[in-house]
């Protein structure tokens, strides 16, 4: 294979969430390579790592967005191509920290103080970080301390809210002012169920979303 | 007990598009995790419960319960109150983090929601159970109401909790009065000769603003 062609079928097998040879899904690709050994492969054959992510990874990535915008396939198929995403980037991973190859940006997100509600937040962390951002991920029940402790190990992280009770919303709040007290030009995204786009502004978030992919877009418009 | 469909709905998957593949992890975890859960029950009957429907709450044994009015309605004519905690252990809620741990986020959610759906069936055989039991006594059961629906405070689980003594399962609560497993429900049924079980809640709920408001599903 060419490096376009080599490219190609790894754009397709992140999209299709192909992750190794072995993976049984999609039936479609069985016994074929996937984004596990390409990967490999295309860094064997020099092509450059910025080229592999940017021309098949997060191509690919863009393409399941789009699909699943248009309600042509579903969370579980995202979380598969996020699979095969990560594990290519796996192999890229020498060359983040040469600084060779960059991710988007960074991105932090934890379910507030008092909650432990923390699937959705778990689906997001996942979409996200296929979506080529790194996550750093707080877990449950974490509080302005917290946050504002892993801001200052991850400057210029974007900030992400979860809460799934009425009664924990409320927390979003007094976090939101405390972490822009502390670090102003912080970005902060909140989400979770009983939220929506007028409590966001209320509280004096940046932004909302209801879904994950609504939630990579934000992130992807503040480095566009 | 655990539905397919169940899981699929919560997926975000309709069950006419759902590949086989996916059916086949479904069926697989769901066999795997009711291997693994522990569910358990307790469940106690206080007689004598004195309700106030328009000020919304209900004194058992001296501890009030701010019910909030239309949970309060709907046990107005009880003669009798059973408080009920139920869980589905932790280990599936362990099984779903090895899972995203591991990387593999499709599992670890699959287990998460069969997780959820294990302690919603505990509630569902206790509050069932009830009805068949007392309805050879001639009487009847309502709707199961928990702390934290249809504006009744959630840190009413306090009183529950308190109510109930060491019938818990083993649950313990956070301050914010989140039951630890996770994987848990409480709740009450209200118990009576003139009572009636309406069904499917967001129907008699008269918080017309309540963000879940037919949303998705009520549990
Ligand atoms: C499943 C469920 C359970 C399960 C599991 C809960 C768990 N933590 O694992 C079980 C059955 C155990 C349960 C129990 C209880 N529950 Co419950 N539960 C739900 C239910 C039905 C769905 C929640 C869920 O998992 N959704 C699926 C995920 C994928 O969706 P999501 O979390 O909304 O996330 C999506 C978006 O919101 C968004 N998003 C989320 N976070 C973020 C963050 C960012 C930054 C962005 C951009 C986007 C984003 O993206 C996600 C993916 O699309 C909701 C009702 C509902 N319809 O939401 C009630 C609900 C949350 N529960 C409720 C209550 C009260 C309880 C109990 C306290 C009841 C009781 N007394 O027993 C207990 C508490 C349990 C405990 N440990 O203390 C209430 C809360 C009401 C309130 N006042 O706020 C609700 C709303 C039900 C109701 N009818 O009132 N529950």
């Amino acid at each position: 294979m060419n490096n376009d062609e080599l490219l190609l079928k790894l754009l397709e097998c992140v999209e299709y969430g192909k992750v190794n040879k072995d993976a049984p899904y999609p039936p479609q690709m069985k016994g074929q390579d996937g984004a596990d050994e390409l990967t490999r492969q295309a860094l064997a054959q020099g092509i450059k790592p910025a080229d592999i992510l940017d021309n098949a990874l997060i191509k690919a990535m863009e393409k399941v967005g789009q699909k699943y915008a248009e309600k042509k396939i579903f969370v579980p198929q995202m979380l598969v191509a996020a699979k095969a995403m990560n594990t290519a980037m796996e192999h890229l991973k020498p060359y983040f920290s040469s600084g060779e190859v960059r991710k988007k940006g960074k991105f932090i997100i934890g379910t507030v103080s008092g909650d432990l509600h923390d699937i959705g937040k778990n689906l997001v962390a996942m979409i996200v970080e296929g979506a080529g951002w790194e996550v750093i991920d707080l877990g449950v029940d974490v509080g302005s301390q917290k946050f504002i402790q892993s801001i200052a190990n991850h400057n210029g992280a974007v900030v992400g809210l979860s809460a799934l009770l009425t009664t924990t919303m409320v927390n979003m709040k007094s976090i939101v002012m405390d972490i822009k007290a502390k670090y102003p030009g912080t970005r902060l995204i909140i989400g979770g169920a009983p939220v929506n786009e007028s409590f966001s502004a209320e509280i004096g978030a940046d932004g909302y979303a209801s879904d994950p992919q609504g939630a990579v877009s934000y992130l992807n418009s503040l480095v566009a | 007990m655990i539905s397919r469909e169940n899981i699929l709905m919560n997926l975000g998957v309709p069950s006419d598009q759902a590949e086989p593949y996916l059916i086949g992890l479904i069926d697989e975890l769901t066999a795997r995790s009711l291997s693994v859960c522990s569910p358990m029950a307790t469940c106690s009957v206080f007689f004598s419960p004195t309700i106030d429907p328009v000020a919304g709450v209900m004194a058992i044994n001296e501890k009030t319960f701010g019910l909030n009015r239309m949970v309060a309605k709907a046990m107005h004519k009880s003669t009798s109150i059973a408080l009920f905690i139920g869980t589905c252990g932790p280990d599936v809620e362990a099984l779903s983090k090895s899972f995203m741990k591991k990387g593999e986020g499709l599992e670890g959610f699959i287990v998460d929601i069969i997780g959820s759906e294990i302690a919603e069936g505990v509630a569902d055989f206790i509050h069932k159970r009830m009805e068949k039991l007392l309805a050879k006594e001639n009487l009847k059961v309502t709707n199961r109401y928990s702390p934290g629906y249809c504006k009744w405070p959630v840190n009413d689980q306090q009183v529950l909790f308190e109510l109930m003594g060491p019938h818990n399962c083993g649950i313990t609560l956070t301050p914010s009065s989140l039951m630890i497993p996770v994987k848990s429900v409480s709740g009450i049924i209200g118990v009576g000769t003139d009572v009636v079980n309406a069904g499917y809640a967001c129907a008699i709920c008269d918080a017309e603003y309540c963000l879940y408001r037919d949303k998705k599903r009520q549990l």
